[in-house]
């Protein structure tokens, strides 16, 4: 969910351009100067990847590129920190896809 | 091969104020930081496309750092790791291999000063490492610098005032704080030793009291609340 109002500390701001990235098949709009992960929990997609040994789910967690734990893959390339990757227009991003309720 | 006496990893405060000391005494020095932008996560920056007209005195005391450094000459490659320091090939000095736009892939240097910061340390429990647990400095980041919601209703748990201070700023930002599990049983009393340390740091004691008794207080709840299975 992204925050719209401006409070004492957090000034009004004004975000980059309009872009659209394409998540797991489906076109969504972002803005410039978004990151992957912001996009993604925009959307409300939590789960962006599953460990490599486990399966279990995982997501954002450091947001500050330390932990790894928010790999996707983009346009292709597996494996990018989703919290260390702005996004662009016409950026393909998958996801490790959510799991059924 | 570029050659240095002096790299330094990190551009954070700390970093950016070594370098400059550094060159300051005539010292030849080169700046590596992983990020886009110098500042690190206490003057982290928001990114480019993103515009505010924050005025606040933190902001005013990150933008001088940034000018002293713009106006040094302090070679900064920013955007770039650091993964591996090697011994040089003189006796006495490092070569550092770095990966970036714009960087060499090695810079031969003879003293390094690693500046590359702290984060979260995070006590395990079942299920941390499940989607929806974050660190503080994550949800700090995410409302900060990309205003953007961890989510609707959260609880913070752990210790220290950066606890309270993420509190508060999510409340600000519109996440319901459903309570702040501060796992020491005494933090003030605890803090006491510490009292001579803050003197003269009057912009964060006025941002203390805000969060703990200000009308965006969160509820918290005492170590004995806060047991999990």
């Amino acid at each position: 969910m992204r925050i719209t109002k401006s409070t004492s500390d957090l000034p009004a701001l004004r975000r980059g351009k309009t872009i659209e990235v394409t998540i797991d098949g489906r076109k969504v709009q972002a803005f410039e100067g978004e990151l992957v992960s912001t996009v993604l929990l925009a959307e409300g997609i939590s789960i962006f990847g599953r460990k490599h040994t486990t399966g279990r789910p995982s997501g954002i967690y450091c947001g500050m590129g330390v932990c790894y734990e928010c790999l996707v893959t983009i346009n292709g390339t597996t494996n990018i920190r989703a919290c260390q990757t702005f996004a662009v227009d016409r950026m393909v991003i998958e996801t490790a896809g959510q799991v059924k309720p | 091969m570029d050659e240095v006496e002096l790299v330094v990893v990190g551009a954070g405060p700390a970093g950016i104020e070594s370098a400059l000391i550094a060159s300051q005494a005539g010292v030849e020095v080169i700046l590596i930081d992983t990020s886009p932008k110098p500042g690190g996560q206490y003057f982290k920056q928001l990114p480019e496309p993103f515009k505010s007209d924050d005025r606040s005195d933190h902001q005013d005391k990150a933008q001088r750092l940034f000018q002293r450094l713009g106006s040094s000459s302090i070679r900064v490659f920013n955007d770039t790791l650091v993964w591996g320091i090697f011994e040089g090939t003189k006796p006495g000095s490092w070569c550092l291999a770095l990966y970036g736009p714009g960087a060499p892939q090695r810079v031969n240097s003879r003293a390094i000063v690693l500046a590359t910061g702290a984060f979260d340390c995070s006590i395990p429990f079942p299920g941390w490492d499940l989607p929806g647990v974050i660190t503080a400095g994550a949800a700090l980041t995410m409302v900060k610098n990309q205003r953007v919601l961890p989510g609707k209703r959260v609880v913070l748990s752990g210790t220290g005032p950066l606890l309270f201070a993420s509190a508060a700023l999510l409340v600000q930002a519109g996440a319901e704080v459903v309570g702040v599990c501060e796992s020491s049983a005494n933090l003030l009393r605890r803090g006491l030793p510490y009292l001579p340390a803050v003197w003269g740091q009057w912009g964060r004691m006025r941002s203390g009291p805000r969060s703990l008794w200000g009308r965006e207080r969160p509820r918290v709840l005492h170590p004995t609340h806060c047991r999990t299975n």
